[in-house]
């Protein structure tokens, strides 16, 4: 149809159209997902345990009870009760009583340079007024106000109409009037507001707002593993409120050390959705770690609350009771220092040894992987393959009925058909001669995800490749899964050729090497084809001295590659 | 009124992508107080000025198509408005304006063709990572993208992977200043990996950009200019560069960064016995 000469094209909805959408644009830019004002809520859980034995009105008791012991969301704070008074604990000043000098040095130097170095090089230039905010400081942020901006900016605390005050970097401090900690009497103004940044240290309230700006998404806001992207990840993310860590340098089932904290958040858990938070200061990084276990003795807390409230005849919560089991938590957490283990523990230097007692030892280390005592084939798998290899590890599974099939575990490979064997080892066989199969449910770990021995062949190891990380994991276990800590009856010596051995079916996949040693494979058949005469050294470096066998396999590769 | 509103808009689409060419200032990046990089952050890589001058070239034609094209559409807007109610023409089209709009984007392609050639294949040839004689040179290190983080897999002191002194540096790139070597053996280089999805390995400040796929063992090499990268250091205080993910790679795709440190030679087998004794450490 076409257009009449004469007819008037109106323009508007068009523009009309992508103006709105402009706007919408422009207004979602200063989108506040309001996390602040999220509140905690109890766990389904133990929602379901209360409302099971009828006690579903009464869940205002434990919130109650757990905003007293734990504030609120938006102003996280441990209460003290008189017991920790009079041992003089205090879970709130995490930063001046649980830290060593060590670590205190490494936050305030990490202050100094990386954190607040734009700010210190302006308080050295005697720029008060320009210092800039700082992200996820505004305990700092409101001192800084209240003491320093003032001064220069002469806006919030003098009259109107009253000239700035301006007071030079090099000028006396008033110590008396100004609280900043650990400053000398003879400060001056410079340094006390150097001495602000530089040794800062988070309170929980402004680690509670970086949580959920960098953690919530994943973890949830009571640190459930239950946040909006929680459930596109595979391995979920960790429910905090069992108090239960993997990685962790103490003995299983014990609460996690700081320090197992902090290093999952600097390196990561490898190949998992967890990434190395390096990028943040050590000081921001205890703060998080601080945090995290708040959450973590508050999930305790509330499931010992749910079971005592159920569990009493009166369905009411007695303060004592509630002191009780804070205090129980509480001491799990504050003796995880004590509970670390193989600090003392010499690690065999393997890249100094040498090379015939490194195949003794893992040979030595593969007869125990095989054995009956360690037990490591039965989940793992004799090829080392675990979860993802060829044949399930049985030990793993139960038999289930196929219509009880739960699809959210079945899509996170929690079930698997495996053949039906006889009592000879034979595959039994159905009239139609096709094999019987059953359906297995693999167990699931404490947090209901399926368990998914490691699989040694694809060099990732989730708590760190390190010899002393794996030997961790052999010795002691993984908390909250079917990981067992070793037998007795196994030596050191023993666990650390077992732990050879697993680095050795790592290192010999290694997807690395494999190509390093294709390629020089492929440089010696173009030598060998068309003989330019180079010397026989040539390919040394990488990695053609070993494996007759790989050779010809590779010299196929590169047939097919056509060259 | 719709004609000169139109216009006006038009105009100042116009008028606003001109500035962000001459406002550099204006993006992210910033200015670059030791050479004049526009848009770019200053750099220190051996080909780094051959990027630039690719991007440039890039810029400028682009520019220069920008004006005429938008300008056109002013003009047309304003002259052609539904107002004039003018006589359709009915026409078969003109030969010499299909000739001269064909070869003219096809000359300026033809440019931009055999100009980055020689980069190209200084760049991403498998000549690239071989020394004159055609032998691969040794990899520096293993680069592994995964949702949403960068690791780093170093061979150890032995040079080699899947051997027990291999050690991994999550987040952080160190790379060695090969202060007395010469031409190829200044290269470092790499093997890029991707765990999941599509990734690009990002290092503005080396002009360094290439997709991480999964499946697929990419070869990569980068060089460091010493005395550019002197000069870079001079001018700021933060001493290790940025590495970013530059292709949409999930949700989490905003915090999948890392940094690159760069330390001279004898620090560097500082650092490397450093981590060999936190490899076999027990901390």
């Amino acid at each position: 149809m076409a257009i009449q000469r004469n007819q008037r094209i109106v323009p508007g909805r068009a523009t009309l159209a992508a103006a709105g959408a402009l706007a919408v644009v422009v207004a979602s830019c200063d989108y506040d997902p309001g996390h602040a004002n999220l509140p905690w809520r109890l766990s389904l859980k133990n929602k379901l345990v209360l409302e099971d034995a009828g006690l579903g009105s009464s869940e205002a008791q434990v919130t109650g009870a757990l905003t007293t012991l734990f504030g609120t969301a938006e102003n996280p704070r441990h209460l003290i009760t008189t017991n920790m008074y009079d041992a003089e604990e205090d879970p709130n000043l995490a930063g001046d009583i649980e830290l060593t000098d060590e670590q205190l040095d490494a936050i305030i130097e990490d202050n100094r340079l990386r954190r607040f170095q734009g700010q210190l090089e302006l308080i050295a230039a005697g720029r008060f007024a320009e210092v800039p905010e700082p992200l996820y400081a505004e305990d700092l942020w409101a001192q800084w106000q209240r003491d320093f901006a003032p001064l220069h900016t002469g806006t919030p605390g003098s009259e109107e109409g009253e000239p700035a005050v301006t007071v030079g970097a090099d000028e006396p401090f008033p110590v008396d009037d100004i609280w900043v900690p650990g400053l000398g009497d003879e400060a001056t103004w410079g340094e006390a507001a150097a001495a602000l940044f530089e040794n800062w240290y988070p309170t929980l309230r402004e680690s509670a707002e970086m949580y959920r700006a960098q953690c919530l998404h994943c973890h949830g806001n009571e640190g459930g593993g239950d946040g909006p992207t929680a459930e596109f990840l595979e391995p979920r993310p960790r429910d905090y409120r069992l108090g239960k860590f993997k990685w962790v340098a103490v003995d299983n089932g014990k609460r996690p050390r700081r320090d197992d904290l902090v290093n999952i958040l600097k390196n990561g858990a490898y190949f998992t959705a967890m990434p190395s938070f390096d990028r943040f200061s050590e000081g921001q990084l205890h703060g998080l770690a601080d945090y995290v276990r708040l959450l973590a003795m508050r999930g305790e807390t509330e499931t010992l609350l749910a079971l005592e409230m159920t569990g009493s005849d009166t369905g009411d919560l007695p303060l004592d009771t509630v002191q009780s089991s804070y205090e129980d938590v509480w001491e799990g957490w504050r003796d995880a220092e004590e509970n670390y283990v193989a600090a003392e523990v010499e690690v065999p230097r393997w890249d100094l040894m040498e090379a015939d007692e490194m195949v003794r030892r893992t040979e030595h280390g593969r007869e125990l992987f095989m054995g009956t005592t360690a037990n490591c084939f039965s989940c793992h798998g004799a090829d080392g393959r675990g979860a993802e290899g060829a044949t399930l590890p049985i030990s793993l599974a139960e038999v289930v009925e196929p219509d009880s099939l739960d699809a959210d575990y079945e899509r996170r490979g929690g079930y698997r058909w495996v053949e039906r064997l006889d009592a000879e080892g034979e595959v039994v066989l159905d009239r139609a001669d096709q094999p019987v199969m059953d359906l297995y449910r693999i167990k699931p770990d404490d947090w209901g995800n399926p368990s998914m021995p490691r699989n040694f062949t694809r060099t990732i190891f989730r708590g760190g490749g390190r010899p002393i990380d794996i030997f961790r994991r052999v010795k002691y276990g993984i908390g909250g899964t079917i990981m067992p800590a070793s037998e007795a009856s196994l030596t050191d010596d023993d666990l650390w050729d077992i732990v050879l051995y697993v680095k050795h079916l790592a290192n010999a996949n290694d997807l690395a090497r494999e190509y390093e040693r294709k390629l020089a494979a492929a440089a010696r058949l173009h030598e060998a084809e068309h003989g330019h005469g180079h010397d026989d050294d040539h390919g040394d470096g990488h990695g053609d001295d070993d494996h007759d066998g790989a050779d010809h396999h590779d010299g196929e590769d590169h047939d097919e590659a056509g060259h | 009124m719709m004609r000169l509103l139109t216009t006006i808009l038009l105009l100042a689409l116009l008028v606003f992508g001109l500035w962000s060419w001459v406002d550099y200032d204006y993006w992210l990046l910033g200015p670059s107080p030791a050479h004049y990089t526009w848009w770019w952050p200053e750099e220190f890589s051996t080909i780094g000025q051959e990027i630039d001058s690719l991007f440039y070239l890039i810029a400028v034609m682009v520019a220069v198509m920008f004006v005429i094209t938008m300008g056109g559409l002013v003009l047309f807007t304003w002259k052609y408005s539904a107002k004039r109610q003018d006589k359709a023409v009915f026409s078969h089209g003109s030969h010499k304006l299909e000739l001269l709009w064909t070869a003219v984007p096809a000359g300026l392609l033809l440019i931009i063709a055999f100009s980055q050639m020689s980069t190209f294949a200084e760049i991403q040839f498998a000549s690239a990572t071989q020394d004159e004689e055609g032998n691969d040179l040794p990899v520096h290190c293993e680069i592994w993208a995964s949702q949403f983080d960068w690791r780093f897999r170093y061979p150890g002191k032995d040079g080699r992977f899947g051997t027990n002194d291999d050690f991994e540096s999550p987040y952080e790139l160190v790379l060695p200043l090969n202060e007395d070597m010469e031409g190829d053996e200044k290269k470092l280089v790499f093997l890029l990996r991707s765990r999941d999805v599509l990734h690009s390995f990002f290092v503005p400040h080396l002009r360094f950009k290439r997709d991480a796929v999964p499946g697929m063992t990419q070869r990569i090499w980068l060089g460091i200019d010493d005395e550019q990268m002197q000069e870079v250091l001079s001018t700021r205080e933060e001493k290790s560069f940025d590495i970013i993910c530059a292709e949409l790679c999930g949700w989490g795709h905003y915090k999948m960064s890392g940094r690159v440190r760069v330390l001279p030679r004898d620090q560097y087998d500082a650092w490397v016995d450093e981590m060999t004794a936190q490899q076999f450490g027990n901390s």
